[in-house]
Parts: C-alpha cells; sequence; structure tokens
C-alpha cells in the first residue's frame, strides 16, 4: 500500500462544511474501524457549481444519434486544439484524428493537460492498470465528485436517488485485501452525506465482528466494489438495507449478481470504467453495458487501424470527451474491446472483454469464441475465473467461488468438444487474483483451421 | 588576391576594442561619443576620402543606445586592414540598419568579451563583405554562423519557452501532488 | 588474458607517472594521495566504481581509476587530461562536500519535479566546467580525449547530443565533431546558452547552477528520455556518488536565501531584455514575452519558524542524493535537531561542572561548513603549510568523561505525541508538535533528565521508546517517527509499566487536540474510564502533568475542568505555530541551568 505522505487539515479537505461532527463521529464510533488515512472532496463554492451543473446534463442522458457525432464535439475539438499541446497539430477532422493509446499519455501526462488548468487544482492518482504499464492520472476535484452525479444518473434510471445529508452515509466503498488506505470521509455535494472506504480484513478493525456492527449502524445508501469483495460481504451477512450494489473493477457473473441480488434486495449494477475516464456504462444484465455519459462518446475502432468498425462489429472501445480538463481524451484506446448497438436512444456496449480476442482452439480444430465461455459461466456462482489453453490443446481452468467442478466440466465440454482434454479447479473465492476473468492461449489467428 | 582572415583573428581583433568605441553614444543630448560622426569617419578612411562629407545618415535620437553601441564596435572591426583592401559596396546604410535587429538581445559588452558573441559578430560582417572566412567552405561558414546567430536563436526560444515553462510547471506539480493525499474515492476502476 | 595483463600494467606505469604531472597542472601544494589503480573490472566493482573509468570520493579524497576500461575505451594514452579531469573534482568542482551539497541544492530547485536527475546534471556541469577550464586556460587537449570516446558511441538522447554541442561551442569544433549528426537549431540554441553560462560563471560556478539545471531540464522532464541519457552517458559518471559515506553537513535544513537568484532560465533571460543600464526605460522597445517563470519562494517551501526551513522530506530527498548510503533516520533527527537548536536551554553552568566533561580524543577532517570553532590550526598547520578547506583541515574530536558527578536530578520527562490521521507525516512536512517536542526533549536531556517519548494514533497503533532513555537518539527516532492511525492520542498508554512506580518524579506532558475528549470518555482495554487513568498516572508520576490542546477552551469545557480538578495543567495552542513558545517556555520552567523547578 502506498500512502501519501503529505495530508491536509479537515478543514481543507472540506473548505464548504461548517459542522464536522458527522465526520468526526464515523471516525470515533467504538465499532469503527482503525482508519489509517483522510480525505475529502476539495469543493469550493465554484467547484460545486460545477458539479451541479454536471448534475443536470447527467440526468437529461441525451446521447448522440445513431451514426453521428454528438452535438458538443466541433466545440471540444477546437478546445482540445487550442488549448492542449498535444493536441495543437492535431487536423481539424474528427475522423483524420489518430487514436491514442495509453503509453503514449503514460510518458508524458503533461502534454494533454489543457492550458486553461490551474495546476493548483491538480489532483494525482497512480493507476498501476490491469493492463499495461503503471501511469499517473491527472485529475481535478471537479470531475472527481462528478462520480456520485454520474451515479445519480445511473439510479435515477430504476427511480432511486440518494437521501445524503449530515447523518446519512452515502456511499461506501467495500474492499477486502491485505491493506488499503481507508477513511471515514464526507460529501460536500450531498450536504456533508458520509462518505465511508472500509477493508473487510479483520485485521483492519479492532473486532472482527465490528465490521457487521458498524455496517449495521450507519447502513449506507449505496454499496460499491469489486465481485469478490461482494461475496465476502454476502457471506458476512449483514443485516443491511442498501439501495443499490454497485460493482466494477472486473466483470461480474451473472450467477452472482443474481445472489446479491436476492439477499440485499437491490439492484446490483455493474459498471465498466476507467481510470482514464471513470465510468463508461452500466449492466444491469449479463452481456449489455448501457452508455451512461452523453459527455463521453464512444466509438469502435480497428484493432490496428484508426477507423470505425461498421455497426455491430467488433473492434476496441475508444472514447472520446469527458469532464476532465487535465486529461481531455480524443479517440483514447481503452483496451477492451465489444461491439456497439443503439438501443433505442441509447448506445449499448456488447460483448464486451479486455484486449484482443483470444483465440481458443476445439476439439475439432475449430475457432471457440470466448464470448462464449463468458456467457456459460454466468449460470455459475463464480466470481471469477481463469481459462487457459496450451499448444496441446489441453484446458486449464480455475474459477474463483461456489460451483461444482463436475458441471463446469460438463459446460467446458459442451463448448470445446467431447474430445478435449479439461482441468478444473475451483478455489474459495477469497484467493483470486487480480482481474476477475482472464482467458490466455498459445494459439493465434494463424491455427484456426479454415 | 585579396587574403581573408580567419575567424579567430578576427575575433581577436574584436577582443582588442578600445574603450573609446565603447563610450556612450549622445542620444538626445546625453552620451560621450558621436556614432554618426564616428561611422563617417571609418568610412573616410576606407574610401580614402579625408575631407568628403559624411555618407551615412544615423538619426542617432532614434535609435537604441545598445543598437547606437553596436554600431560603434562595428566601426572598430573596420579597421582592421582586410576591411581596406575589398571592396566596399556593402558598406552602406542597409548594413548599419540591419544591427537594429540583434542588438537590443545582447548586452553591449558582451560582443567584445563573450567568446561566441565575437564570433557572431565577426562572422556577420565577413559575411556582409561577401567573403568566406579563411579555412572554412562557404557551406561551414554558413552553418558556424547559423549557429552562433542570436536571431534565429532568440527565435528557436520563442516558440518553445512558453510551452516548455509549462512542461516544467505541470511535471513539478504531479511530483508534489503524487505524495499528497487526492480526493475521495468513491468506486473502484 | 596475459595480453590484457601487460597492457593493463604497463598503462599503470604511465599513468602513475602522468599523475604528478596532472597534480601540477592545477596546483603543486594540491597533496592529493596517488589513486587507487584498478586492474580490472572486479577490482573497481570492489571500488564502488561501475560505468565508467573513473571517479573520485570526497569523503576520502581519492581517485579511483578503472585501468582495464581506460584499456577498453582506448583512452589508455589521454593519462594527462583524463587525471587533470578527476584532480579537477577535488580542486575546483565540487571540490569539497560543502559545496557538493550546494551544488546539489541549487540544482534540486531548477529540477522541480525531477529532482532524482540531480547527480547526473551536477556531473555533467562539473565536467563542463573543468574541462574548459582544462582546454581553454591549461591548454590541455581536453577534445581528443572525447573524441576518441564519442567516436563509436550512440548518440541518439537529446540530452546527449545538447551536452555535446556544448563543447563544440566552447571549443569551435566542427559541428557534429562530437555530437553525432542528430542537431536541431533547439538543440543549438540550448548549447549555445550553456557554452556562454559556462564560461560565465566559471570562476563562480555555484552560481552558474541552478542556470544550467535550468537549461537541462527540457531533455531530462521524460522518464525514458532520462533513461536512454544515463545510459549513454555512464561512461562519464564519475562524480554523481562523490559525496557518498561522508557525516551529515550541517546547516542545510536552512534555506539559503541568496541561492534562488540563480534558479533562472537562461532561455527566459535570453528572451528579456539585456540592452545596457543606460538606456531610459521609456526608451525600450517592446520586449517579446517572457515565459512565466515559477514561484521560486513557493519551491523553496520556507517552513518552520520563521519560515526559514526546508520541508524535511526535501531535505532527507537531498542529502540522500548527495550521500545514497545515508541514513534517514540520523537525517531526519539532524534536521528536527538543526531547528530545535537555537530554541534549547543553554547548557547547566552550576558548579561549572558540565554534564560530563570532554576528553580530546583525536582528530577528523573539517571541512566547510563545520562549525568554525571546531577547527584544529594547529592539528590542520602540522597536515600542511598551505590550507586548503576541507583538504588539509582537522577539527578536533571529543569524547565525553564517562564519570559524571552526581547532581540533584532534574524531573524526567515523558511525552506523549497524538499522531493520529490528523497529523502530518514530520518525515515530510515540517510538523510544529514534533519540532515542540524536541525543543523540549533535547533541553531535558541537556538538564541532565531521562526522557520517555510515545507517539500514538488510536485506536490503531503506537510508539515509544523503551523506557525512560538519556539517548537523544532514540528519543528522537520515535519523536520522528509517524503513524497516522486513529483519531487521538491513546490515553491507555500511560498504563506503561514505566510509569507504573517511577523511581524519580516524572511530568507528564501530552500534545493533542480536542479529540482526546472523546478518547478520555472511552475505556481502556482493562476496562477503566481513561479519565480515570489519566488521573492514577498523573498521581504515580509524582511531578505534574500537562495536556498541551490545538484546540480553544471553549469547545471542551467540562472534561477540561475535570482534569484541571485532578491536576493536569491544560494549555492551549490557536495556531500550531505557538507550540514553539509554548516549547521554549516549558523548557525554561523545567529544565533551565539548575534543571530544577522554579
Amino acid at each position: 500500500m502506498m500512502k501519501p505522505v503529505a495530508v491536509l487539515s479537515d478543514n481543507e479537505r472540506f473548505p464548504l462544511l461548517e459542522d464536522l461532527g458527522f465526520l468526526k463521529e464515523l471516525r470515533q464510533d467504538s465499532s469503527a474501524p482503525i482508519f489509517n488515512f483522510g480525505s475529502g472532496d476539495r469543493l469550493t463554492s465554484e467547484k460545486l457549481e460545477q458539479v451541479n451543473a454536471y448534475a443536470g446534463r447527467a440526468r437529461a442522458q441525451q446521447f448522440w444519434q445513431k451514426d453521428s457525432l454528438p452535438d458538443w464535439m466541433p466545440e471540444f475539438l477546437c478546445w482540445c486544439r487550442a488549448t492542449v499541446p498535444a493536441y495543437r497539430s492535431y487536423q481539424p477532422e474528427f475522423l483524420q484524428m489518430p487514436s491514442l493509446r495509453r503509453e503514449q499519455i503514460a510518458g508524458r501526462p503533461w502534454k494533454y493537460v489543457s492550458d486553461e488548468c490551474d495546476p493548483d487544482d491538480m489532483l494525482v492518482y497512480n493507476t498501476s492498470g490491469s493492463t499495461g504499464a503503471p501511469m499517473d492520472v491527472m485529475f481535478d476535484a471537479v470531475s472527481q465528485a462528478c462520480w456520485i452525479a454520474q451515479l445519480e444518473a445511473i439510479l435515477a434510471a430504476d427511480g432511486i436517488s440518494l437521501e445524503g445529508g449530515a447523518g446519512r452515509v452515502s456511499i461506501c466503498l467495500v474492499c477486502n485485501q491485505e491493506s488499503t488506505l481507508t477513511y471515514a470521509s464526507l460529501s460536500t455535494y450531498l450536504r456533508g452525506a458520509g462518505i465511508l472506504k472500509i477493508n473487510l480484513n479483520p485485521a483492519d478493525w479492532r473486532k472482527p465482528e465490528d465490521r457487521i456492527d458498524y455496517l449495521q449502524k450507519y447502513d449506507p445508501e449505496i454499496l460499491t466494489g469489486d465481485p469478490f469483495t461482494f461475496l465476502t460481504l454476502a457471506e458476512m451477512k449483514p443485516q443491511i438495507k442498501p439501495k443499490a450494489l454497485v460493482s466494477s473493477a472486473m466483470t461480474l457473473q451473472e450467477g452472482l449478481r443474481r445472489r446479491l441480488e436476492k439477499q440485499f434486495g437491490c439492484p446490483v449494477y455493474d459498471i465498466y470504467s476507467l481510470t482514464e475516464c471513470r465510468m463508461i456504462g452500466v449492466a444491469r444484465q449479463a452481456g449489455v453495458y448501457r452508455l451512461i455519459r452523453p459527455d463521453l462518446y464512444v466509438e469502435i475502432l480497428h484493432a490496428d487501424k484508426d477507423e470505425p468498425m461498421p455497426i455491430g462489429e467488433r473492434g476496441e472501445i475508444t472514447v472520446t470527451g469527458g469532464i476532465n480538463p487535465f486529461l481531455p481524451l480524443i479517440r483514447y484506446r481503452t483496451g477492451d474491446y465489444g461491439y456497439l448497438r443503439h438501443d433505442g436512444d441509447v448506445p449499448c456496449l456488447y460483448d464486451l472483454a479486455g484486449r484482443a480476442p483470444v483465440v481458443f482452439i476445439g476439439g475439432d480444430g475449430s475457432f471457440v469464441n470466448n464470448v462464449d465461455i463468458s456467457r456459460a459461466m454466468c449460470e455459475f456462482m463464480l466470481a471469477g475465473f481463469k481459462l487457459h489453453q496450451g499448444r496441446d490443446r489441453k484446458v486449464e481452468f480455475v474459477g474463483w467461488g461456489s460451483a461444482a467442478e463436475e458441471d463446469i466440466r460438463n459446460v467446458l465440454t459442451q463448448i470445446f468438444g467431447s474430445s478435449s482434454q479439461l482441468e478444473v479447479t475451483i478455489e474459495a473465492a477469497a484467493s483470486g487474483e487480480g482481474k476477475k476473468v482472464s482467458y490466455s492461449s498459445e494459439f493465434t489467428e494463424a491455427d484456426i483451421k479454415k | 588576391m585579396t587574403e581573408v582572415p580567419t575567424i579567430s583573428e578576427l575575433i581577436h581583433h574584436i577582443k582588442r576594442c578600445p574603450a573609446e568605441f565603447l563610450a556612450a553614444p549622445i542620444r538626445r543630448g546625453k552620451g560621450e561619443v558621436n556614432s554618426e560622426a564616428l561611422v563617417n569617419d571609418v568610412l573616410r578612411r576606407l574610401l580614402q576620402q579625408s575631407t568628403a562629407p559624411g555618407k551615412a545618415m544615423l538619426t542617432a535620437d532614434r535609435r537604441s543606445a545598445a543598437e547606437l553601441l553596436l554600431i560603434q564596435i562595428c566601426c572598430w572591426i573596420l579597421t582592421h586592414p582586410f576591411f581596406a583592401k575589398i571592396d566596399n559596396g556593402w558598406f552602406n546604410e542597409v548594413f548599419w540598419s540591419q544591427l537594429a535587429t540583434v542588438a537590443p538581445h545582447v548586452k553591449s559588452e558582451l560582443w567584445i568579451t563573450d567568446e561566441q558573441r565575437a564570433e557572431e559578430l565577426a562572422r556577420m560582417i565577413l559575411k556582409c563583405s561577401g567573403y568566406v572566412p579563411a579555412g572554412e567552405t562557404p557551406d561551414e561558414a554558413l552553418d558556424r554562423f547559423d549557429a552562433v546567430n542570436t536571431v534565429k536563436r532568440i527565435k528557436v526560444i520563442e516558440e518553445t519557452a512558453a510551452a516548455e515553462e509549462r512542461a516544467k510547471l505541470l511535471r513539478r506539480q504531479m511530483a508534489e501532488q503524487r505524495a499528497r493525499e487526492a480526493a475521495n474515492v468513491y468506486g473502484r476502476e | 588474458m596475459a595480453d590484457t595483463v601487460v597492457t593493463v600494467n604497463r598503462l599503470k606505469k604511465n599513468w602513475a607517472e602522468a599523475w604528478q604531472q596532472a597534480v601540477a597542472i592545477w596546483s603543486p601544494y594540491v597533496t592529493l594521495r596517488e589513486p587507487t589503480w584498478c586492474m580490472s573490472a572486479q577490482d573497481a566493482q570492489l571500488e564502488g566504481l561501475t560505468g565508467s573509468f573513473a571517479m573520485i570520493r570526497l569523503t576520502d579524497h581519492r581517485v579511483v581509476i578503472d585501468l582495464d576500461s581506460v584499456c577498453r575505451h582506448r583512452v589508455g594514452d589521454c593519462a594527462v587530461q583524463i587525471l587533470a579531469h578527476e584532480i579537477g573534482h577535488h580542486v575546483l568542482i565540487p571540490a569539497n562536500r560543502y559545496d557538493n551539497v550546494g551544488l546539489f541544492r541549487r540544482m534540486r530547485l531548477a529540477l522541480a519535479g525531477i529532482e532524482d536527475r540531480t547527480p547526473l546534471v551536477a556531473n555533467l556541469y562539473s565536467d563542463l566546467v573543468i574541462n574548459d577550464t582544462l582546454q581553454r586556460i591549461h591548454q590541455l587537449d581536453m577534445a581528443s580525449v572525447y573524441r576518441k570516446i564519442q567516436q563509436n558511441a550512440k548518440i541518439e538522447s537529446t540530452l546527449h547530443i545538447w551536452y555535446m554541442r556544448t563543447y563544440e561551442y566552447l571549443w569551435g569544433l566542427p559541428r557534429g565533431d562530437l555530437s553525432g549528426g542528430k542537431q536541431t537549431a533547439q538543440l543549438d540554441a540550448d548549447a549555445s546558452l550553456a557554452a556562454s553560462l559556462i564560461r560565465s560563471y566559471a570562476r563562480n560556478w555555484l552560481d552558474g547552477a541552478g542556470r544550467f539545471a535550468m537549461l537541462a531540464y527540457p531533455y531530462l522532464i521524460e522518464d525514458a528520455q532520462h533513461n536512454k541519457a544515463r545510459q549513454e552517458l555512464a561512461r562519464y559518471l564519475d562524480a554523481e556518488k562523490s559525496g557518498a559515506g561522508a557525516e551529515v553537513v550541517g546547516g542545510m535544513a536552512e534555506i539559503d536565501e541568496s541561492i534562488l537568484d540563480g534558479i533562472v532560465d537562461p532561455r527566459a533571460e535570453a528572451l528579456g531584455k539585456s540592452s545596457d543600464s543606460s538606456d531610459n526605460a521609456a526608451d525600450d522597445e517592446k520586449t517579446g514575452r517572457r515565459p512565466e517563470i515559477s514561484d521560486m519562494r513557493s519551491l523553496q517551501g520556507g517552513t518552520g519558524p520563521q519560515k526559514r526551513y526546508s520541508e524535511p522530506g526535501t531535505y532527507i530527498d537531498m542529502m540522500r542524493q548527495v550521500d545514497p548510503a545515508a541514513d534517514e533516520n540520523k537525517l531526519i533527527i539532524r534536521y528536527y535537531r538543526e531547528i530545535a537548536m537555537p530554541h534549547l536551554v543553554p547548557f547547566p553552568e552550576e558548579e561549572s561542572a558540565p554534564l560530563a566533561d570532554l576528553l580530546p580524543e583525536g582528530t577528523d577532517q573539517w571541512e566547510p561548513g563545520d562549525p568554525v570553532e571546531e577547527l584544529d590550526w594547529f592539528e590542520t598547520t602540522v597536515m600542511s603549510p598551505v590550507v586548503v578547506p576541507g583538504v588539509t583541515t582537522r577539527s578536533r574530536v571529543y569524547t565525553q568523561d564517562t564519570d559524571t558527578p552526581s547532581k540533584a536530578q532534574p524531573y524526567n520527562l515523558y511525552v506523549g505525541i497524538d499522531c493520529s490521521g490528523s497529523m502530518r507525516n514530520p518525515r515530510y512536512n515540517f510538523s510544529w508538535p514534533i519540532c515542540a517536542a524536541s525543543i523540549i526533549t533535547l533541553s531535558a536531556l541537556r538538564a541532565g533528565a531521562k526522557v520517555m517519548s510515545c507517539l500514538s494514533g488510536e485506536p490503531g497503533s503506537f510508539l515509544e521508546s523503551d523506557g525512560f532513555v538519556t539517548s537523544e537518539y532514540d528519543t528522537m527516532l520515535v519523536l520522528t517517527s509517524y503513524l497516522g492511525t486513529g483519531y487521538a492520542y491513546g490515553i491507555p498508554r500511560l498504563q506503561t509499566p514505566y510509569l507504573d512506580k517511577p523511581k524519580s518524579k516524572t511530568h507528564l506532558l501530552i500534545v493533542s487536540d480536542d479529540d482526546i475528549f472523546a478518547m478520555l470518555d472511552a475505556r481502556a482495554p482493562n476496562g477503566e474510564l481513561n479519565y480515570d487513568v489519566a488521573e492514577k498516572a498523573l498521581v504515580r508520576a509524582g511531578g505534574g502533568g500537562t495536556l498541551v490542546l490545538h484546540s480553544r477552551p471553549h469547545y471542551s469545557a467540562g472534561g477540561v475542568s475535570r482534569l484541571e480538578k485532578m491536576g493536569w495543567k491544560i494549555h492551549y495552542v490557536t495556531k500550531e505555530e505557538e507550540l514553539v513558545a509554548f516549547a521554549r517556555a516549558f523548557s525554561r520552567k523545567f529544565y533551565d541551568r539548575t534543571g530544577k523547578r522554579q
């Protein structure tokens, strides 16, 4: 755990909040975890106004039309070319603009900062990244706080709203790690509501029971976390009534979603997001991510050429726009693949998967699409799984969660064919590593039997 | 054939510039040296017309002290015997006026104390006279003049300095902010 | 193999002969020992010499030469030039540890955000100054050495090209002679500025250091460029670690305002109007737009009493760059000690007996920056008739006489510091509570008291000294650590066995904030109310107790009166800065001269 060494005072963390009594209560509660850090939203009145303005736009959920660019695009590109050093030499035409990869930004992120940015507003977040090299992502307090507005837009679609206000914990980010930064904080945008970041690791608490007591006492409106953590939380059976669970960082498998929805009696959202631009889409059911950011244009590009793929064809998910003046994106390749289709007025991403498709070979030498595997695995109560195929066509599968090895073997046999050699292992959910779903293969496209 | 001096010989000559040529030019009634008179004296000597009327009009009041001082220094350079031997058609008001561009960028004393500036001046004057320094090809001479050319250098710096300063500022801020607590994180990426 | 040995042996003979000649180029009075000759790469590695064929150590005034590497770089016949260059590091730049730190200090300010590049830039700058002096003043053919080494070198990184192009400017060499074929107009401009700078600041090289680093900045801003440059220039880096293994140079916590004027970008200077001062301001033509120059004062980040000090993080970083082997704990203690020093009580004078008699033990190197009163002129003169600071100067070393006369003991001191989430990390940001605690602790130790120190951020963690100690290091080590857990000083710490039946009367000093009252309302692990824990501890300690709160009196009036009834003294500070005044007053009250309460 990298712990920042320079900390702020509570007044610097919450310039607009007069009464920090609730914050002290959250920290000093007899069942509170041993918080190891402090944090705030740093919103001044001017910045809060910007967050509120953004919230209004987010609520409207007005997306671009199919086959056309968003209305804001020309102005945004113009602004980028005028104020962002890296974009200064770009051609004016959007479709002529080159795409951008993570490595390009990572080496010189300051070239992507708009000249209009005040360096004093800069915040830095280091992302190790599940793919690619570590990168420092710069952002400001406004774009950070807008996460809540984006969340509200998601909840609003299901008629859910956040109550907020002092005395109420609105969001609790739950982790389950060896060590991580933990803190009690407030949200100025939610009128002084509590924000918690906690770690379920018993070592972070005075007594293991405190974990349940504390959560039950403050009963957060929204819990956020990754599927692994939610599984651990579910097994602890806290008597809490969240309005929604927000899962991110890795794909949420359908079986786990159903269990969580049943146990907590609320919707469970699977968020597709990146540190570089925060939220992109949300899935209420497996495989379909509805876009949630009208300010973030999504297109599907060819893996190797800066050419949009025909509608409905798979390619690299590429984003333009966003609200972070420290990193305005033009055709930023996310490293994730999928295809895009309008569902009514809302664009949706389908068959989302990290990186380029991995080639699996069936018993008869034919190509096996990993999307089929992902779909099939939705039926199981797995927090995640890892599937690898060697040159000898042997398939090794490791799943984390609770499922019968025999059932998984049956499903995989259906996909790979009866002649395939399978090795299936199921481990406890807590032992899972890294990204939740991972595919690897020693085959390439050249190996597919035509 | 006229023997062209080497650049180092001219630099050596420049560095020996007597104090009289470096005295403050008279502008608006103040100063010690009448630059225009100095230029015309040098002209008369080179043209070997000791009584001819003044050929150059400098209107000193409209020029900066830096420019007038540079003109005075050039007067000294032209006392080198080489310039008495060559054609002097280039030696007109156009020559004197072009010094205005470079003069404001250089502290006057540097023309004779700083090796590079002395070289720049030597090369500039030789180039104006249409000669290539001894021991150099025309291409070499041109490249070396480019390398010490103040006007060119200033242009390059102007084009890049602001962007570099901004990058530096952001880089420094990044280093500071990396060590500092950021802001609330609400979900995991 | 045998051939190589013969070659290296012959080289050693030639180079040893060249040594005196090289020394004489600088001054016949320079007394440097003959270099350490390494006959193989392995030998060199043992001396800490890797990458380059030569290096210098300021600590023991050594030059180390890897003859095997000299062979490989085909510079065997450049003995005088190379040796004179290495001697130049000892006599010209950086010359001594004090100026070495000064060089780093200035360059670090200019390299804000990329301070890790400082040793590289300092080495390149030193080399330019030395080589130009040798080539121009001492007529040594340095260019030929570089030409040899550059012949097959990879010259891709912009820093490398710029650096070599600067030599071309300095020595009037044809374009590409040393710098390869990839110059640009910008590299030309910057090399031209660098060459002028090296000439102008050859004598006052410390003043040019910031400007040089500013010129280098754009070529080092990206990590990838930096790494590439390092690789390509590795063979030239002979002084990067020259300050290693030395004692900490004193006086570096305090900011030297005078160096700020030199942290200027020569590009900005070039764009600024440079015409004569005799010109009327009204006459000046419009100057070109000057690039925004960062606010240097904020860069320096003045902090602590009178805002006179660097941030501790900056201080540690710099000192560790000068000496990568320096111990961080020692550095941070040194830092707070330097700041506390002016505020300490004087040494006890009673019966004219110092705390312990000081016995002369021997002598050690005295370097510029060390206290002048420690300079031993007699020993220095014995060493050499010509005094070269940092080279021939000696200082006397004393040892403490352990036979301390018995005398009345002052109250021992227990210092408990709130080190919860609301406290800053004293190793990164200057901490007023730790500064105050240092003043009081060091004063108490001076007066002969024993001190127990405890950091506590609870619920969470704590760190305490091993009971009551007399060691400055032990007690300061606790104070300068950091926890950042919990919300207040944990009152149950007062239940430590060391306070159970203290041998001598002990004063309890606790520094916290208003959150201490939530702590007092909670219960200790044994079920006791913390208020009761505080009361009992006070009685047992027998020397009174002071609670210093960064808060306002009316916030927790009930809790305050409860503590006061027990006998606790409550002292409020509304600003953290006031802690230093409190610490001075407290130290004088308890530990001035007699060490007894007044």
